[in-house]
């Protein structure tokens, strides 16, 4: 996937000329930008990887400044040369300024949070500092998502949920996080492209599908459920309730002046959902994985334990977070080796 | 709707607050209806901002832009001048005030803010107005670093205080770069200041003008010698030659009047003139700096007979020195004088004498007659200068408040006035001289000054401007000869202030200049004081050219070439940059080793010593635990050291001055901390 939209002078090209050139450059960038900001879980901004260059803002000051030294050397006034020097030094000072903003801070992934295809994942920084120095209008962001903005007080640290955007499932990198900054003047940007060495879970995208196909399953692994009308099996007394049918209630207890209590009878029932690969059969993996997601989702809801079977691949029915947690993971890297290579080069 | 950007308040006020300073200083040069539309515009943004207002729609910024215009062309009559331009710049400014939306329309006007108040420094380069125009470049900065905060910043001294701390470390760097930078001169002419009333002597002399030149107490320029300051009495700064008169005004020969001697300006550089020959230079001459006030007229002035080596000055016909281009702002340049000297000491020739001599028919007939008859009386014409000047002497008076006089100026003043201002006399002496057929002119300009004990330099003012006449005497040439002297040398000797400060004309327009008031001790010290200030300003500030800079740079360096040069400005630059980085950032990052790991460190080898090592990653605690296990009689010592330790180090939620005294005792525990070797005792 596209880490960084970078601007080129390739961009000028004819299209047909300038994508391979574009994707010559921006790959052997990639490269180069892997061997001189090695991924790593906690990155230290230093010299080693700040990139500094003058803004827009900051070429339009120098003009400024080469009017100001026209209008000093014509009228040969020294004292306009004296504030355009200045406003040189100033420019000077800013490059110390601005890079320093960027210096010295740290950024460490913390966890990210499983997200589907198509939604946004959250990553958690932690952006810390030890010296006494503030940090301030510091940006973060992902490609393609708006900034996070950061003011960071001496010796401060902060967390920041930071979102990235991942059209695929299985294990995604989120690309390379941009941290820059314009701070004090805006005339110079100092920025920096990070890879966190950290991956994101991404579930298949849940696509509406019919009601799940019931399997009532043999009795033996059944569960006892809920009092069934037609149940034969005696499960036990509880207290009278008005409406209960008198056939029911068991009067050899009242007969010994234990109170009315009415005879509860059960079936046997197995209630245990079974999420099927093989009942979306025709559908390819993507939809059905997108379906099974969908139902694992319906059935977390619902109050029936359920359980996942995909080929080679069979986990019993249980509930709760942990456990629909667990089944989405299976869904999301199923035969991940094949969708890697399968994937066109569009959906990157 | 789409999202609209917010300028960050903090810098909106700012930049609300850079506008009123950058435009205060230019509103008395503005026609009013641009200050007053300065005023609508600055409410209309204020409104726009505490949500009352909207922005003017475009129809109404256009037709704004369009009176604006229309308004400088008719107002200013032109558009290439620099009033023009600067109104024109600032109007610019005040429209986009009404059109910022977006944070670019807001980098715009500060940019345009920084070039408006670096406008001011042209029409005036005072020290003042310098301190003015940087204190409002900070303000600009200010607003320029409040743009780049996050938006809901809401400490606007804080972002002073930052914007001036930027300030305050360029300034070093402009100091290395103001020196260092080559100063290449105008590349092409721009237009000047041209509203400016030309101040000082002018170039047409009628009796009863310079009087009012005796109301200012403006400087006019100041001299600095290189030796000695000549006498008083012989300071004479000749700046203009007038030999034409129409009977009543005199005014300056035409350069047809010199047609047979061809070109009348000598300029460096070009073809050698016949007449250069014409003046002999005697003896050393006297060499000093003069510096200028803008007089905004082309004459500079100079003690006679001068030679400048500048080379927009020329030497002109009748030995003065012009400059190519009027002096519009303070002008520094530097002048050797011979006071001994002939000029045109050969007998004159026809068309010469005729020049010199000429006088209209009908005007001053009294005088003409008196001058003819003593011509014939006197044997020669040194001896009918002195009998006019003995006749000056005896019964005129030298007066401030000359009566005005009709038509024949000279006989007026001569046989009933007798009361008369320095061109009184030097009219009705040239006059007089004419009619006797001794070649004369009048020559105005300053005589004496006032000499600076601070430095040994003369401070000439407006109301020590002068006139005095010359005379062609066969064999000796142009001398000169003032008749004002002969009625009250005093004001040769000692200098116009002296004699007139008591009278009611002096200064009359400059009610607080302090030159009135420099019968006061204290006053005038004041005022010297300041005037050297200002002096040393415009010397080493304002006139540090070429010149100085080579001068400075040799005496720092020892000898100018390229490798010094940028071995200094490396050094230099390095050093500044290095402080810089170490002031604002280096100073701030935490000081990793406070003395409490290192005392823990201490604890550890010494422990190591006595044979417990501590494991890699074994906490405190754990290493506490296992060394008092083994050695017991150690126990007290290790738990004490590694509770305030762990204290000393991680404790986060006590108070600071417990946490240092923490590690001040950890400090002391470690240095009396004498393991020895023990008996270890193996688990």
């Amino acid at each position: 996937m596209s880490l960084v939209r970078f601007p080129s002078l390739s961009s000028l090209l004819p299209t047909a000329i300038g994508r391979s050139a574009r994707g010559l450059f921006q790959n052997r960038f990639r490269r180069w930008l892997n061997r001189r900001v090695p991924a790593s879980r906690r990155i230290l901004l230093t010299r080693m990887n700040i990139f500094i260059f003058p803004s827009r803002a900051g070429f339009a000051f120098v003009g400024l400044l080469l009017l100001l030294w026209l209008v000093a050397t014509n009228y040969e006034n020294n004292l306009v040369m004296a504030l355009a020097l200045l406003l040189t030094g100033l420019f000077v000072v800013s490059i110390l300024h601005t890079f320093s903003n960027l210096s010295g801070a740290s950024v460490t992934a913390i966890r990210a949070q499983p997200a589907f295809v198509g939604e946004d994942v959250q990553i958690s920084l932690l952006i810390e500092h030890s010296g006494r120095r503030e940090y301030e209008n510091l940006l973060f962001n992902y490609a393609g998502k708006p900034p996070v903005i950061l003011n960071l007080p001496a010796e401060g640290s902060a967390n920041l949920k930071l979102y990235f955007k991942s059209e695929r499932r299985g294990w995604v990198n989120p690309g390379r996080l941009l941290v820059q900054t314009w701070y004090p003047l805006g005339l110079l940007r100092a920025w920096t492209w990070l890879d966190l060495d950290i991956t994101c879970l991404v579930y298949p995208k849940p696509l509406r599908a019919g009601p799940i196909p019931a399997a009532l399953g043999t009795g033996d692994e059944g569960e006892v459920s809920d009092a069934m009308a037609g149940g034969e099996d005696f499960r036990g007394l509880r207290a009278y309730q008005p409406g209960d049918s008198m056939r029911r209630i068991a009067w050899k207890s009242f007969a010994r002046e234990r109170g009315l209590y009415t005879r509860e009878y059960a079936a046997s029932i197995d209630r245990r959902i079974w999420i099927d690969w093989d009942y979306l059969a025709g559908m390819d993996r993507e939809s059905r994985l997108s379906r099974l997601c969908f139902w694992v989702l319906q059935s977390e809801q619902g109050t029936d334990n359920y359980g996942l079977r995909l080929p080679g691949i069979e986990i019993p029915a249980a509930r709760g977070a942990v456990h629909r947690d667990a089944l989405l993971k299976q869904l999301a890297v199923f035969e991940l080796e094949h969708y890697e290579t399968r994937l066109p080069d569009s959906a990157q | 709707m789409k999202l609209v950007y917010q300028i960050p308040r903090n810098s909106l006020a700012w930049l609300l607050g850079a506008y009123v300073l950058v435009i205060a200083p230019h509103v008395g040069r503005l026609p009013i209806w641009i200050t007053l539309a300065g005023v609508v515009a600055l409410g209309w943004r204020i409104q726009v901002h505490r949500g009352l207002w909207s922005f003017p729609p475009r129809w109404v910024r256009y037709l704004l832009a369009g009176i604006c215009g229309a308004g400088l062309i008719v107002g200013y009559g032109r558009l290439l001048g620099l009033e023009p331009m600067v109104a024109l710049l600032i109007i610019g400014f005040t429209l986009k005030l009404l059109e910022m939306y977006q944070r670019r329309d807001a980098i715009l006007v500060i940019y345009l803010a920084y070039f408006v108040v670096a406008t001011q420094l042209i029409f005036d380069q005072g020290i003042a107005s310098t301190a003015y125009v940087f204190g409002a470049a900070m303000v600009v900065t200010t607003a320029l670093m409040g743009l780049n905060q996050s938006s809901g910043h809401l400490r606007p001294w804080r972002s002073l205080k930052l914007g001036g701390g930027l300030l305050l470390q360029a300034l070093p760097i402009m100091l290395l770069l103001f020196i260092l930078m080559p100063r290449i001169g105008a590349l092409w002419s721009v237009p000047s200041q041209q509203q400016a009333g030309k101040t000082g002597v002018s170039d047409t002399m009628t009796p009863g003008n310079f009087s009012k030149l005796t109301r200012s107490g403006e400087l006019a320029f100041r001299v600095a010698f290189d030796g000695e300051i000549p006498p008083q009495e012989s300071l004479y700064w000749r700046g203009l030659v007038l030999s034409r008169f129409d009977g009543r005004t005199w005014s300056q020969a035409q350069p047809f009047d010199y047609a047979r001697d061809g070109t009348v300006v000598q300029w460096p550089g070009s073809a050698p003139v016949k007449w250069e020959s014409l003046v002999e230079r005697r003896g050393d001459g006297v060499s000093y700096e003069v510096i200028m006030e803008a007089s905004h007229q082309p004459w500079l002035y100079a003690l006679a007979t001068p030679r400048a080596s500048n080379r927009d000055i020329g030497f002109t016909r009748d030995f003065r020195l012009v400059k190519r281009l009027p002096i519009d702002s303070r002008y520094k340049y530097t002048v050797t004088s011979w006071l001994e000297h002939a000029a045109e000491p050969q007998t004159l020739p026809e068309w010469r004498y005729r020049n010199e001599t000429r006088l209209p028919g009908d005007s001053n007939p009294r005088t003409r007659a008196m001058a003819e008859r003593w011509a014939a009386e006197e044997s020669s014409s040194r001896a009918l200068v002195a009998r006019v000047l003995n006749f000056y002497n005896r019964t005129f008076t030298y007066t401030l408040k000359p009566p005005v006089l009709g038509r024949h100026t000279a006989d007026e003043f001569l046989f009933d006035s007798q009361r008369g201002f320095c061109e009184h006399f030097a009219n009705s002496f040239v006059v007089f001289m004419r009619a006797a057929g001794i070649p004369a002119r009048v020559v105005v300009g300053y005589q004496g000054g006032e000499i600076s004990p601070l430095q040994n330099y003369v401070l000439v003012h407006q109301f020590d401007a002068h006139a005095w006449a010359e005379v062609w005497l066969e064999g000796s040439g142009w001398q000169r000869v003032d008749p004002t002297a002969a009625v009250a040398p005093e004001r040769i000797e000692r200098g116009f202030q002296s004699v007139f400060s008591e009278q009611s004309g002096f200064l009359a327009d400059s009610l607080f200049s302090l030159v009135r008031y420099s019968n006061v001790g204290f006053v005038n010290w004041f005022r010297l004081q300041l005037d050297y200030m200002d002096y040393a300003w415009y010397r080493y500030v304002l006139g540090y050219d070429n010149q100085l800079q080579v001068d400075l740079l040799t005496r720092l360096l020892g000898k100018l070439d390229a490798m010094r040069m940028v071995v200094f400005f490396l050094g230099c630059s390095g050093v500044i940059l290095l402080a810089i980085c170490w002031f604002s950032m280096w100073r701030y990052v935490a000081k990793r080793d406070d003395g409490v790991a290192a005392s823990y460190a201490k604890f550890c080898k010494r422990l190591a010593a006595a044979g417990l090592e501590r494991k890699a990653g074994e906490v405190p605690a754990a290493f506490a635990a296992r060394a008092s296990e083994q050695r017991p009689d150690l126990r007290a010592a290790i738990d004490h050291i590694t509770q305030s330790f762990c204290v000393a180090a991680y404790a986060g939620d006590i108070a600071p001055e417990l946490q240092q005294q923490q590690a001040r005792e950890l400090k002391t525990a470690v240095s009396g901390f004498r393991p020895g070797r023990g008996v270890i005792y193996k688990r």
